[in-house]
């Protein structure tokens, strides 16, 4: 039988889990905490759509609208902040302290050596972007600028290598992602 | 865990966020639920009302939510990329470039704000068509900008654009068309193809039809409903029943498909767009590949506007006309047809005539 969500209650398991399943797929602070919180608004608007029953339905849940989001931003090039908007939730403010944090805690640095070494199956278009973004952690505006193209563009070609790159990284994720 | 961890700190502030605004998602709910405890005098109606509210409660939301969907804020920027079909037999030129040659589907940007226009259109390159325009052929995707009475007209494979300024009052009513084969369906707002669907959700006309199983297993919500349309001689107008079947994705409510249903009066022949009418039912059918909403910030003004690559042969003209009539030079056919040739080798055109 069906039961109601608890937003609360999941938020208090899988908050942390899901903030280190965004930063590793994406190596981005700041897109993982814009994807984080765009999905638990997502759960909270969309409550009432929740079937399952169990704690485990509700996981599967939150990581299927997860996987939605992510699929989102490596298509588009941005992260969807839809439902935080409707919902008019205040986002906290995002500074150095937090983003180096969150930055250890998802193992960022180890796995950006990873993303350096594979960055070498690139384009060498694809692999400017992603590592003025990635490795270098410039904003889009300067990848733009560095590369003369749009900032549009630069946010294409970021997103087309880190689709190439989950395909190394997260095989599974990119099948979801081109399907 | 630490009082002075910035993320737990972060974690916590965004769980009361998320408190705050959970009890209004829940109220509806709650509501239904508490009148289902009200006396056993009323135990019938009661029941009945358990029974239905719910329902009534899901079926509202998910109109109201469709609606939100397709509403723009004034300060936005509707994005959307679309294809059309139609039962209607196409004409050949329309069979042309629409099944023997598809393209991927045009996209619209459009600021949403009050006043003039301001929009971007990307037209994909159709692999059978070359066109030409201020002397210059054109060999792979368009994009054209409207801003100010001033467009923007690039062809980044050919390595130009044309700038035309001081464009009559009438180009603010010129917006942009973007749907090929007859596009009988916009009702006459080709700024947004689901206009129509704004006013029905509005006017009460759709009802939620339950979810349905897309393509490649997506969950989609169906709204149908049916409207009238006056049509004919505008001082007796007849009125025309038209059936809408609306599908938006279940999770988001962004449109996915849009079919309406009519009888229509259209060409016997339709490769004789004046030759004699017949009564037919016909379904147009939009399929969208991305509805959205875009906040118009500073960050997202680029999206509204073309910056050209570097070296790109920019061309300032007053005369649209005259500009477009020029013909293209020997030099130029003989530059585009060494690209069409290419193209053509590599199975990415398939037509090289102009």
């Amino acid at each position: 039988m069906a039961r109601g969500i608890d937003t609360e209650a999941l938020y208090e398991r899988h908050s942390d889990a899901l903030l280190r399943f965004f930063a590793r797929r994406t190596a981005d602070t700041e897109i993982a905490l814009d994807l984080w919180a765009e999905t638990f608004a997502q759960v909270v608007g969309s409550a009432r759509r929740f079937r399952g029953s169990t704690a485990d339905d509700e996981a599967a849940w939150l990581y299927a609208i997860a996987r939605n989001q992510l699929a989102s931003y490596l298509r588009k090039g941005y992260a969807e902040q839809r439902m935080v908007r409707k919902l008019g939730i205040e986002r906290p403010p995002v500074d150095d302290a937090l983003r180096a944090e969150v930055d250890r805690r998802a193992g960022l640095a180890g796995m950006r050596e990873e993303l350096a070494a594979a960055l070498a199956t690139l384009t060498d278009e694809t692999r400017q972007a992603v590592t003025l973004r990635v490795v270098e952690e410039l904003p889009y505006s300067q990848v733009a600028q560095h590369l003369a193209i749009t900032e549009v563009a630069a946010r294409a070609r970021v997103s087309r290598g880190l689709q190439s790159l989950a395909q190394i990284l997260d095989p599974e994720l990119a099948n979801e992602v081109t399907a | 865990m630490s009082a002075n961890d910035p993320y737990e700190q972060h974690r916590a502030a965004f769980a009361a966020e998320l408190r705050r605004v959970t009890p209004k998602v829940r109220t509806r709910r709650r509501r239904a639920l508490a009148l289902g405890g009200a006396s056993v005098a009323l135990a019938c109606a009661v029941t009945a009302f358990v029974v239905l509210a719910p329902t009534t409660d899901s079926r509202l939301n998910v109109l109201g939510e469709a609606q939100a969907a397709i509403t723009a804020s004034p300060d936005s920027i509707l994005h959307f990329a679309m294809t059309y079909e139609s039962t209607y037999p196409l004409s050949d030129a329309d069979r042309t470039t629409t099944k023997e040659c598809p393209t991927q589907p045009p996209e619209l940007w459009r600021a949403t704000t009050d006043g003039p226009p301001r929009y971007r259109l990307r037209l994909p390159m159709n692999p059978c068509i070359v066109n030409e325009n201020a002397g210059r052929i054109i060999t792979g995707a368009l994009e054209i900008a409207y801003a100010d009475r001033t467009e923007k007209f690039y062809a980044e494979n050919d390595g130009f654009m044309l700038v035309t300024t001081d464009l009559p009052a009438e180009a603010d009513e010129q917006l942009p068309f973007i749907m090929p084969g007859g596009a009988r369906m916009t009702s006459g707002d080709p700024k947004d193809p689901v206009g129509r669907i704004r006013e029905l959700l509005a006017e009460g006309k759709l009802t939620d039809a339950g979810e349905i199983q897309g393509p490649r297993g997506r969950t989609l919500r169906r709204l149908v409903g049916h409207y009238t349309e006056l049509r004919g001689d505008p001082k007796a107008p007849k009125p025309w029943p038209v059936d809408v079947d609306y599908r938006v994705d279940a999770e988001t409510f962004a449109p996915v498909t849009l079919a309406v249903t009519s009888k229509m009066s259209v060409p016997k022949d339709p490769d004789r767009a004046l030759g004699p009418t017949v009564h037919r039912r016909i379904t147009d059918t939009a399929r969208f590949s991305t509805y959205e909403t875009i906040p118009l910030t500073k960050e997202n003004e680029h999206l509204l506007t073309i910056t050209p690559k570097p070296g790109t042969d920019v061309i300032t003209a007053r005369d649209r006309p005259a500009t477009s009539a020029q013909k293209p030079s020997a030099t130029e056919r003989a530059r585009a047809k060494k690209i069409l040739d290419a193209q053509v080798n590599a199975g990415i055109r398939k037509r090289t005539d102009w």
